[in-house]
C-alpha cells in the first residue's frame, strides 16, 4: 500500500524494477566506483561528455531498492544537461527529485549515486570542451553525506 | 508468574508494535521503570559520601544490586562485580587494565570471526599497539566455531582469549565451559573472556562453571535500563589490575606527588556512576528469576523453531538464513532475502506492519566478511515477542515480496 509517507512510492519503484541507463561502464570513458562498507551497496557510475554536455551516462549498481531508483532518477535528469549547471547541483536538489520522505537512516541511500555523480564532475576535465579518458579506482564513501 | 506482554508498558502506549529487535536493546517492564523512577523520586542522592539518611539509602539499594548481581550469576563474592556503562565498556575495561600491562611483543591474543566489535576492536587494537600476534578463530558451515582448529590456536604464548557466549548474528550458542576448559588444558595461564551481552537475559550463567576469569554484559538488553553494565572478574585478576578511569571513588588517597587506589570493585567505579540504572537492574534480575530460566528458554526456543519454520514454509530456499539449526540456536534468526537488500526489507515492515527489525553488518563486520554478504536482516527475540509477532513477520515479508517484486 502505498501511502503519502511510503518511500516507495510508485515512481520510485518504476525505477527500482526498470532502472533507466543502467549499464555496462567500462564503455563510457569517465567512471568511478563507490562503495558504502556499511550496507553493501556498490554504484560504478560513468559518461561521456561532448562540448560541456553529459551525452551520456550510466551506471551499474548493488544496493537497496532506494540506491537503485535514484541512481536511475538522477541519471536520466542529468543526461544531455551541461556539467556546468550540474556542477552546482546541491544535495536537497536531489531529494527534491527522489520527492520522498527518507528518514536519516536512510538518507545515505537517496544519496550514494549523486555522491558517485559529484565525484566523478570533479574528476572529469571539461577545459577543453572534448573529453578526456578517466578511470578511478573504487573510492569508499564516508559514512553519511552532508545535506 | 507468568510472561505477559502486559508487563511492558511500551504496548500500551504503542498496541500494534511488532518488536523484534532485542538483540538490539529489550523493551522494559513496569517494574524496573518504576524502581528507576523511584530513586528519583524518592531519595535522588549521590552515592558512597553522604552522611545523610538520602545518601546511605541510595547507596544501600546501589550495593545491594551488587550482590543480586553475583547472585545471578554465581559470582564468589559481590567485590568481583564492577558495575560500567555496557559491554563494549566492561570489554575495553579488560583490554586496557588487564591485557596491556601485559602484553609482551610476540605474545598472542585469540579472538573469534563471529565476535560483536566491543569484543573484536579492543583486543585487535591493543595486540596491534604491543606487536603481539592477534589470532582469529574461524567458523564452521553451520555457523558454530571451528574447535579442530583450537589446539592450534592457542599456544605458550597465549595471553587471552576472548569469545562470544550467543553471536548477535548467528545465534550460535558456545560451549564456553567446554572451551574454556580445553584452553586452559592447554595453557593454564591463558585468560578467557566471555561477552555474554546476548546470553545474560536468555541463558543461565554461571561463571564458576564456566571457568572463565572475565565476563561482561548489559543491563538494556536484559530488560533493564541503558547506561549500565556489568563487569565480572576473578578476584585474583581484579585485585592485581590498575585502574580503568581515575578520579573521583577511585582513590583511597590523594597527595600532590602521589594517589593510592581502594581495592576492587570500587577502583574500577570512577566517577558518580549511573545509579538509577544499576538500581533498575537490580528490579530487571529480579524480574528476570521471577519468571524463571526454565519458563523463559521454553518460550524463546518456542519462538525461534517456529520462527525458522515459518520463514522456511512461507519462502522455502529463497529466504537464507545463517547460523545453526533451530534447535541449536538462541532467539536470534539473521537472514538474507534476495534480491531484496536487508534495508528495504526492514522499512517495508516498518512501514507496513510497525514490526522493528535490524538490518546491516550488527556490529559483526568480519563475520559478515566472512558468510560474504554486506549486510542481513535480524529478528531477535524477548519475552514479549509472541507466536502472533512471527506471523505479522510472515505477512510483513510477503508485503515486501509484493512491493518490491511484484509477487502476491
Amino acid at each position: 500500500m502505498n501511502t503519502d509517507t511510503s518511500i516507495y512510492q510508485d515512481t520510485i519503484l518504476d525505477h527500482y524494477r526498470n532502472p533507466r541507463n543502467s549499464k555496462s561502464v567500462p564503455a563510457l570513458k569517465n567512471r568511478i566506483r563507490i562503495i558504502n562498507p556499511l550496507c553493501g551497496d556498490v554504484i560504478e557510475m560513468g559518461m561521456r561528455i561532448h562540448a560541456g554536455t553529459i551525452v551520456d551516462i550510466g551506471y551499474t549498481s548493488v544496493g537497496c531498492a532506494i540506491s537503485i531508483a535514484s541512481a536511475s532518477i538522477l541519471t536520466t535528469y542529468a543526461k544531455g544537461k551541461k556539467v556546468s549547471s550540474l556542477k552546482k547541483m546541491q544535495p536537497s536538489t536531489m531529494m527534491k527529485l527522489l520527492g520522498i520522505p527518507l528518514s536519516p537512516s536512510r538518507i545515505k541511500c537517496g544519496l550514494i549515486a549523486f555522491e558517485a555523480f559529484q565525484k566523478l564532475l570533479i574528476l572529469t576535465d571539461t577545459s577543453h570542451g572534448s573529453e578526456t579518458k578517466k578511470s578511478i579506482p573504487a573510492v569508499r564513501t564516508s559514512h553519511g553525506a552532508k545535506l | 508468574m507468568r510472561i505477559s506482554k502486559s508487563d511492558f508498558p511500551i504496548f500500551s502506549n504503542q498496541p500494534h508494535l511488532v518488536y523484534l529487535d532485542t538483540g538490539a536493546t529489550s523493551l522494559k517492564p513496569a517494574i524496573v521503570i518504576a524502581k528507576e523512577r523511584e530513586y528519583y523520586e524518592e531519595y535522588s542522592a549521590n552515592v558512597f559520601r553522604g552522611i545523610y539518611k538520602l545518601s546511605e539509602r541510595a547507596t544501600e539499594e546501589y550495593e545491594r544490586v551488587r550482590s543480586i548481581v553475583a547472585d545471578f550469576i554465581n559470582a564468589n563474592s559481590s567485590t568481583e562485580i564492577v558495575f560500567t556503562r555496557n559491554t563494549t565498556e566492561s570489554l575495553n575495561l579488560i583490554a586496557y587494565s588487564y591485557l596491556l600491562p601485559r602484553l609482551k611483543q610476540g605474545d598472542e591474543v585469540v579472538t573469534t570471526v563471529m565476535e560483536h566489535h566491543s569484543n573484536f576492536v579492543p583486543f585487535q587494537r591493543a595486540a596491534q599497539e604491543r606487536q603481539a600476534v592477534f589470532k582469529v578463530i574461524p567458523i564452521t558451515q553451520d555457523g558454530t566455531l571451528n574447535l579442530s582448529k583450537l589446539d592450534s590456536f592457542i599456544t605458550p604464548k597465549t595471553k587471552l582469549v576472548s569469545l562470544v557466549h550467543v553471536s548477535n548474528v548467528l545465534g550460535t550458542v558456545n560451549p564456553v565451559d567446554e572451551i574454556t576448559a580445553r584452553i586452559k588444558k592447554i595453557n593454564p595461564h591463558t585468560v578467557v573472556v566471555v561477552d555474554a551481552a546476548q546470553s545474560a537475559a536468555h541463558i543461565p550463567i554461571d561463571v564458576e562453571k564456566m571457568g572463565c576469569d572475565f565476563l561482561a554484559f548489559s543491563s538494556h538488553k536484559m530488560y533493564g535500563p541503558t547506561g549500565a553494565g556489568v563487569l565480572w572478574g576473578k578476584s585474583e585478576h581484579l585485585e592485581k589490575m590498575e585502574p580503568f578511569m581515575t578520579g573521583g571513588e577511585v582513590v583511597s588517597e590523594v597527595t600532590n606527588t602521589k594517589t593510592t587506589y581502594k581495592p576492587p570493585p570500587h577502583r574500577f567505579e570512577a566517577g558518580t556512576p549511573h545509579i538509577a540504572g544499576v538500581i533498575g537492574v537490580g528490579a530487571a534480575v529480579d524480574y528476570i528469576n521471577t519468571i524463571g530460566f526454565k519458563n523463559i528458554i521454553a518460550h524463546e526456543s518456542f519462538l525461534t523453531m517456529y520462527a525458522y519454520s515459518a520463514l522456511k514454509k512461507a519462502f522455502g530456499s529463497r529466504i537464507r538464513i545463517f547460523g545453526p539449526s533451530a534447535k541449536k540456536r538462541a532467539g536470534i534468526i539473521a537472514f538474507s532475502f534476495p534480491p531484496y537488500h536487508p534495508h528495504d526489507i526492514a522499512s517495508i515492515l516498518d512501514q507496513e506492519e510497525e514490526i522493528c527489525i535490524r538490518a546491516g553488518h550488527h556490529c559483526a563486520m568480519p563475520l559478515h566478511n566472512h558468510l560474504g554478504v554486506p549486510s542481513t536482516a535480524r529478528v531477535s527475540f524477548g519475552l514479549y515477542s509472541t507466536k502472533a509477532d512471527i506471523e505479522r513477520l510472515i505477512k510483513g515479508l510477503r508485503k515486501v515480496d509484493n512491493i518490491l517484486g511484484g509477487n502476491q
